[in-house]
């Protein structure tokens, strides 16, 4: 549609009511008479520019061009129809691949973590299903959470890399980090002596079985 | 500093936008202030000869300060192999962590100003006189300003984070029974806390969706200035309560459950293991952040010549915001369905 700025044209009546014509043509009658700019009525805010807050560009009169009010609904659901057929399919394949995605098996089931075998943690659950933790960390803040549901706790001797039941096992707190995320100190031994030499060597103190099942 | 192409692009982006937010910011308040009154035509033509430049190198800066947001994170996570006991983002964050924590803060608002800028700037060019041109002058300045401390920023962050960095990871930290995102909705809504969040997602998320689609269905878009801006300021404020809401319900609720991990609360890791859920923060974040775009443009767009555009400017902009919620929520609950 052409637009017809209204100062192209001669006021209207109804210019009175819908339109600033009558303000501007009175500001330019008044500016070639040589009126300077302070002295005009309305001065413009001093935030706006040069015709700006009633001056020339508002005069794109309303009645003269008025809104396609029909056309305007139908291209905005000609847009809004577009957007979903481009946009649509593509979240559908990402959501296929994305939620088909296997879980590897090495991972830990608190956060994710790689399992790093020597220091893992497996919870047997009553129903035979297992979780596996990456340390003994991650183990112990499911452990609240599930200990009705454990059958047995099973923890990895570090010297040999055997896999023993924490009732066995002894469990000592040291300088030595290990599962660095979430910076481990609790290590597991089966034998006393072996126990013994880290807490000398790391500077550690015996702690209790962090995963009694029983009260003992 | 951890060397690789990402954060040699980083730094490169970072020291362009310094030199030319400077530049630009500069300049454009200085035009801003001779754009009032030009006393001649020779004048006025040169200040509009000297705005295109300023426009032209400045919505190339801008572009590129957008996409920096994500590609922050892709920095960052690039870094996550780098550094001792990261295995995620968090992991990262934590070895500058106020810096890292200012720049996640600062990037939002960013990016959230330059979208709305570059609206006004496509309603300006959509005219015939340039109304807006003062007003995006003022706000280019403030955009420099900001977008000068975000590059400088990274900048620093970048050059700051070391290699074998010792960290603790997301674990010891999202997932501790003290945290805020626990203890705020369980102070509401009790110990069981995760089905009420839920559901007040839903609802806030719905009716969202439903106040912008009658928003664009009714005449709203089309009445006076003065009755529309608190209507869509209104609108605004509700997308962020939603955008909180979103956010707590996505750490607490959602975010566990699409990792299959019932027991973990970080977002970087929900990123990491669900890798689709990035694009459903992207269209939940574009979708608040064009509702609120919607109430700056007709905040600052309304000025002489543009009053007859920004309605249909508006109803584009909404439908954007309509169609970017609903395809989060669409993503949202297709995953906890297959899940």
């Amino acid at each position: 549609m052409k637009q017809i700025f209204h100062n192209e044209i001669s006021p209207t009546p109804a210019c009175r009511n819908t339109c600033l014509h009558g303000a501007f043509r009175q500001r330019q009658a008044l500016r070639r008479a040589g009126t300077n700019d302070g002295n005009l009525p309305h001065p413009p805010s001093p935030l706006m520019g040069e015709g700006e807050g009633g001056g020339e560009y508002r005069l794109i009169s309303a009645h003269l061009n008025p809104p396609p009010q029909g056309g305007r609904r139908f291209s905005g659901d000609i847009f809004f129809v577009f957007m979903w057929i481009l946009f649509l399919p593509l979240i559908l394949v990402i959501l296929a691949f994305g939620c088909k995605k296997s879980i590897p098996a090495d991972r830990c089931d608190y956060d994710g973590a790689r399992i790093e075998p020597l220091y893992g943690v497996c919870f047997s659950l009553q129903d035979g299903s297992e979780k596996r933790f990456c340390s003994i960390v991650c183990a112990s803040m499911s452990f609240q959470e599930l200990k009705g549901r454990i059958k047995e706790v099973m923890v990895v001797d570090e010297p040999s890399g055997n896999k023993i039941n924490a009732s066995e096992a002894f469990f000592i707190e040291s300088e030595m980090v290990t599962a660095r995320h979430v910076k481990n100190r609790i290590h597991v031994f089966l034998k006393k002596e072996d126990a013994l030499k880290h807490l000398q060597r790391f500077k550690g103190r015996w702690i209790g079985n962090p995963f009694r099942l029983s009260p003992e | 500093m951890i060397l690789n192409a990402l954060s040699i692009t980083m730094i490169f982006i970072g020291a362009l936008s310094v030199l030319l937010a400077i530049w630009g910011g500069i300049s454009s308040f200085i035009l801003y202030r001779k754009w009032k009154r030009p006393s001649r035509p020779e004048e006025k033509t040169s200040l509009e000869h000297r705005s295109y430049l300023i426009l032209l190198i400045m919505v190339i800066v801008l572009l590129v300060r957008l996409i920096n947001w994500p590609f922050f994170y892709i920095t960052l996570q690039s870094f996550i192999s780098d550094i001792e006991g990261a295995m995620c983002i968090f992991g990262v964050t934590q070895v500058k962590p106020g810096l890292t924590r200012f720049l996640e803060f600062l990037k939002p608002i960013t990016f959230f100003l330059i979208g709305g800028w570059f609206i006004l700037h496509i309603l300006d060019r959509a005219t015939k006189t340039s109304p807006l041109m003062r007003r995006k002058l003022f706000l280019l300045s403030i955009i420099s300003l900001l977008v000068l401390i975000d590059s400088l920023g990274d900048i620093f962050l970048i050059l700051g984070i070391a290699p074998e960095s010792l960290v603790s990871c997301c674990t010891t930290i999202t997932d501790i029974l003290n945290r805020p995102t626990r203890t705020t909705p369980e102070s509401i809504f009790g110990p069981e806390y995760a089905h009420p969040l839920q559901v007040l997602f839903f609802i806030t998320h719905l009716a969202l969706i439903g106040i912008i689609g009658i928003t664009l269905k009714s005449k709203t878009l089309e009445i006076t200035f003065l009755r529309r801006r608190p209507i869509l300021g209104l609108l605004f404020l509700f997308a962020i309560l939603s955008a909180f809401i979103f956010l707590l319900s996505q750490i607490e609720v959602f975010a566990p459950r699409m990792m299959h991990l019932p027991f973990h609360h970080c977002l970087y890791c929900l990123w990491q293991y669900v890798p689709d859920s990035i694009l459903l923060f992207a269209l939940f974040s574009l979708g608040t952040f064009s509702v609120g775009w919607g109430f700056t443009t007709a905040l600052f767009g309304r000025h002489g010549e543009t009053a007859d555009l920004l309605p249909v400017h508006l109803r584009k902009i909404y439908s954007f915001a309509f169609f970017f919620l609903s395809a989060s929520l669409i993503m949202l609950l297709i995953h906890l369905l297959v899940d």
